[in-house]
């Protein structure tokens, strides 16, 4: 650090001609490097904000102070050197004092020239071009103390983003950024008419993969950084300067008002030693024209019929505009809709009726205003059979309709008759539909897709596989058959398709069989009321079923009641258990209800780790706790909603702590976060990263006791955890934990 | 009926595309972007090399990195009819974005649209990643979106030959010939070194490959 510092107070004499109130003096205190100049702009103001003058002061003399002109109520001193201070004439004081932080003082590029702009380091800071020091004030550069983002341009390189720096650990004699790359990149956009767009854009910075949170940290900077300062239009032409390292892994969103996003990436001609990047054409806007006429008999009207237009995705080197247009028409039969302004792209066009979706079209819509689509409402009708996999006919299976990209249970199912035939009838206005069949309840679906109005809707053959599993669920030790187990089966084809299917045993014989599966592997999951979960994986083959046997250990049983905060049951809590270690799941844990007197009974499985559970009753907060299973009844306290416990997290320099995550510890466990989203959503416990002011809340998922905090925060590399110390909780109403952290990591 | 593809099973194929010791950018858009593409390091022109690679995939079993490896030295020396076996083995077996890219755009370059356009969909539909450039080859049934598309790709690829082969073939068949001379003609400007691909385009004015033998 170059500042070789000499404290002065600095006093100063006025003009004659001025007021003085001699009991008022500012005593301003400031260190200069050794060698420079030390002279600070000092600005007075009146009680109504007026300026009652400013100007520069060098301190004659150590420890006089100096005098205020008449009325002076405010007043601000500021260096190049120095952060700006501001302070108050209080009436009944004489002296106002002024200590002036030295700012930070670097060269970052050794005897060359460069730019550098900063800001701090909080969400929505602007990033302020900062100006080299004269020769006078020793040179380089003096950023803002605290915590900062930095964008270094030295003349010649390209530029490179330092984020979270420290001010106060800049080192002066910090070595030159290489001279690399060109560092500007240049690119002329022109308008579908050939029109230069003279429009400046909005720049995004993005990432070509998906980034860490560091880096989508660092290109977030980027963006507010041009947004700021780094894009200007001159002559038609964006120059972006400068532009990031490793531009080749992002890529810049150019977005103008009312046009689409334009995605480009940074690599192209070198012209003078600028990345140029030449004439970029911005698509056109577009529109897609829609008729629909009736083919109906004249005595059938299907009502008033909703056009549903979606952009499935705009085409590679485009992004949707930041306001979508309403895609959603309503017409009748016979008539016709426009949607415009569109950006060319692949759509979805849903046609409904106010029953039911009958058309689901796929649209690719291209520049120009050729775009035309012709519907015709008609009532169609697919007919077949369904068969097993020798020929023989299945009787009474549900066969039922679907499109695609539309959601919930068609409404057009029926069952095949003795002969296994089907028929089934509907309106439609386009697109394909998928006819399928589940022959029994525990069998795989088969499904063909096709189109409605061509040759095949006539004589659909739905033909069940040979491949399939038969499984049989027994008590492990006793070797009983299972009659009440509840079977999953995670299937996993060969062809990469998925699916899920479930099944229940039933005495005598505590077998399911699932069939119609194709060749693939297959993840069995067992549960029976009283029994451990059991887990096995077997490959099913595409002609023939396979057999297993599960047998199931007996679990063991926990009895609970949980109670409220003053030790009244809570009747009708749900308890969700037992939960995986982790944070979050794939759906709904299994659960149970409290009764009346808040009790209640669960299967845990044996050994001696302890099992997570999570507590949900209305007007109270999440509880989580850690439990181990015992025939005695044990307590779950609750605690009221609306009580949270604070904890203020600041650096020593008082710099707010953000991006970081409060963990809580208990017994060596830790206490998870978020859990259930209808319990998050009830004001839940969430250790949410913390907010601008620093302050990190939790509260209500954990009973009473001593617990270990640590703040977890993001760093380059991975994450950071401080121990913040041990605490009693909860705490009393209304109190808060402060944790200074000691050091910056 | 599609079924939704399971996250599970993308993440077993992005560990085996990792174990194949391919990049974190590769098959994704715009990778073909400098240094940071396996297809833009000029391979040997040694044809010990070949033998050996196919040795390694013998051995690896076809569908593993040495195949993607093999296909493409094939590819850089023209000799597209061997290269296509392994790319379709290493595009089925791995999912490899790259291998499809290739393998659909050996058959745009020789006008085989509905390989092109199968190899293209089959990816789009199953594949975890994106790939702007198998997205555009399905858009050519469309060819005035697929022109968008392709000037979208050479925007975010600039340097990899399938972008300016895409928009071309997009141009070729929306009828725009010399704008189609025009962008091979830039994509062999912009490429300096292995431009094979575009040079054995088969179709409209930019035809610039020979008839294969009847």
């Amino acid at each position: 650090m170059i500042l070789a510092a000499t404290a002065l107070s600095a006093s100063l004499a006025l003009a004659p001609d001025e007021t003085i109130r001699p009991e008022v003096r500012l005593d301003i205190s400031a260190a200069f490097p050794s060698g420079t100049p030390g002279v600070v702009l000092v600005e007075s103001f009146s009680r109504d904000g007026a300026s009652l003058g400013r100007r520069e002061v060098r301190p004659a003399a150590k420890g006089e102070g100096c005098a205020l002109p008449a009325g002076t109520a405010r007043v601000r001193v500021s260096s190049p050197l120095h952060e700006t201070c501001e302070a108050f004439v209080e009436p009944a004081k004489e002296l106002v004092s002024c200590p002036m932080a030295a700012r930070a003082r670097f060269h970052p590029f050794g005897g060359r020239a460069g730019r550098v702009w900063a800001r701090r380091n909080e969400p929505g800071a602007p990033f302020l071009a900062i100006p080299p020091l004269s020769k006078e004030w020793g040179g380089g550069f003096a950023v803002p103390r605290g915590r900062i983002d930095l964008v270094l341009a030295p003349d010649g390189s390209r530029g490179s983003l330092l984020r979270l720096v420290d001010a106060a650990s800049l080192d002066g004699s910090r070595q030159p950024a290489k001279k690399s790359d060109p560092y500007r990149l240049k690119v002329r956009f022109v308008d579908a008419s050939g029109a230069e767009m003279r429009d400046r854009p909005v720049v995004k910075v993005e990432p070509i993969v998906r980034p860490r949170k560091e880096e989508e940290l660092e290109l977030a900077a980027w963006t507010a950084f041009y947004e700021r300062n780094g894009a200007s239009v001159a002559s038609g032409v964006l120059v972006l300067d400068p532009i990031p390292e490793e531009r080749e892994r992002v890529v810049f969103n150019m977005l103008f008002e009312g046009q689409p996003g334009i995605r480009l990436a940074a690599a192209g001609r070198l012209v003078d030693g600028v990345l140029d990047l030449g004439t970029i054409r911005l698509p056109r806007r577009t529109s897609l024209a829609v008729s629909i006429r009736s083919g109906l008999p004249d005595e059938e009207d299907t009502g008033p019929l909703t056009l549903d237009l979606s952009l499935v995705r705009p085409v590679p080197g485009l992004s949707p505009p930041a306001r979508a247009p309403n895609l959603s028409r309503e017409v009748r039969a016979g008539s016709a809709a426009t949607f415009d302004q569109l950006i060319p792209g692949e759509y979805r066009l849903a046609v409904r009726t106010p029953d039911e979706t009958v058309g689901s079209i796929e649209v690719p819509v291209a520049e120009g205003n050729e775009n035309r689509l012709g519907l015709e409402l008609t009532r169609e009708a697919v007919a077949g059979r369904v068969e097993d996999e020798n020929g023989k006919e299945i009787g009474d299976a549900l066969v039922g309709l679907m499109r695609s990209w539309t959601r919930g249970r068609s409404r057009h199912e029926v069952r095949t008759d003795a002969q296994g035939s089907f028929r089934l009838e509907f309106l439609h206005a386009g697109g394909s539909v998928s006819v399928w069949t589940k022959p029994t309840a525990d069998c795989a679906t088969v499904a063909v897709e096709l189109d409605p109005r061509g040759p095949d809707a006539a004589g659909v053959a739905l033909r069940t596989r040979p491949g399939g599993i038969s499984v049989r669920v027994r008590d492990a030790t006793t070797k009983e058959p299972i009659g009440d187990a509840r079977l999953e089966l995670d299937v996993v084809l060969v062809d990469g398709r998925n699916g899920s299917m479930h099944g229940r045993t039933s005495l005598p014989d505590g077998v399911v069989r699932f069939c119609n599966l194709s060749a693939g592997s297959v993840r069995i999951t067992a549960t029976a009321r009283g029994y451990e979960q059991a887990v096995r994986e077997v490959e099913v083959d595409a002609d023939r079923a396979a057999e297993v046997e599960l047998g199931l250990e007996r679990a063991a049983q926990l009895r609970g009641k949980v109670l409220g905060a003053a030790g009244a049951p809570v009747p009708g809590a749900r308890v969700f258990g037992p939960l995986g270690p982790l944070v979050g799941f794939e759906g709904e844990p299994p659960s149970v209800v409290c009764g009346p007197d808040g009790t209640f009974e669960m299967d845990l499985p044996t050994g001696p780790s302890p099992t997570l559970l999570a507590v949900v009753a209305t007007g109270h907060r999440l509880a989580l706790r850690w439990m181990l299973p015992s025939p005695e009844e044990q307590p779950i306290f609750l605690v009221a909603a609306g009580s949270d416990e604070v904890v203020e997290l600041r650096y020593a320099d008082g710099v707010p702590v953000r991006d970081a995550w409060i963990v809580l510890q208990k017994d060596g466990l830790l206490v998870p976060g978020a859990i259930v989203e209808e319990a998050v959503s009830a004001g839940g416990c969430v250790f949410e990263p913390s907010s601008r002011d620093g302050f990190q809340r939790f509260g209500g998922c954990v009973e009473p006791g001593t617990y270990v905090l640590h703040a977890r925060l993001f760093r380059p590399g991975g994450f950071a955890h401080l121990p913040l110390g041990a605490y009693q909780l909860p705490l009393p109403s209304g109190a808060e934990l402060r944790s200074p952290l000691s050091e910056v990591p | 009926m599609k079924l939704p593809l399971r996250p599970a099973i993308c993440v077993v194929l992005l560990a085996a595309a990792f174990r194949g010791g391919a990049s974190p950018a590769d098959g994704k858009p715009g990778s073909g972007l400098g240094p940071v593409s396996r297809a833009e390091r000029p391979p040997s022109d040694d044809e010990s090399e070949a033998s050996r690679l196919r040795e390694a995939a013998r051995i690896e079993g076809l569908g593993g990195p040495a195949t993607v490896t093999l296909a493409r030295w094939l590819l850089s020396h023209s000799r597209f009819d061997e290269a296509l076996p392994f790319l379709s083995h290493s595009c089925g077996a791995r999912r490899d974005e790259w291998s499809c890219a290739a393998a659909a755009t050996v058959h745009v370059a020789r006008g085989e649209w509905v390989p092109a356009r199968r190899i293209a969909a089959e990816y789009v539909e199953r594949a975890c990643f994106e790939s702007d450039r198998l997205r555009t080859v399905t858009l050519l049934e469309s060819p005035a979106l697929a022109v968008t598309a392709g000037e979208g790709l050479v925007r975010l690829a600039p340097t990899d030959q399938m972008s300016y082969l895409l928009l071309a073939a997009a141009q070729h068949l929306s009828g725009l010939e010399e704008q189609a001379a025009r962008t091979i003609a830039e994509g062999r400007r912009n490429r300096r070194t292995n431009v094979k691909l575009l040079e054995s385009v088969r179709w409209g004015a930019v035809r610039s490959a020979p008839e294969p033998a009847p």
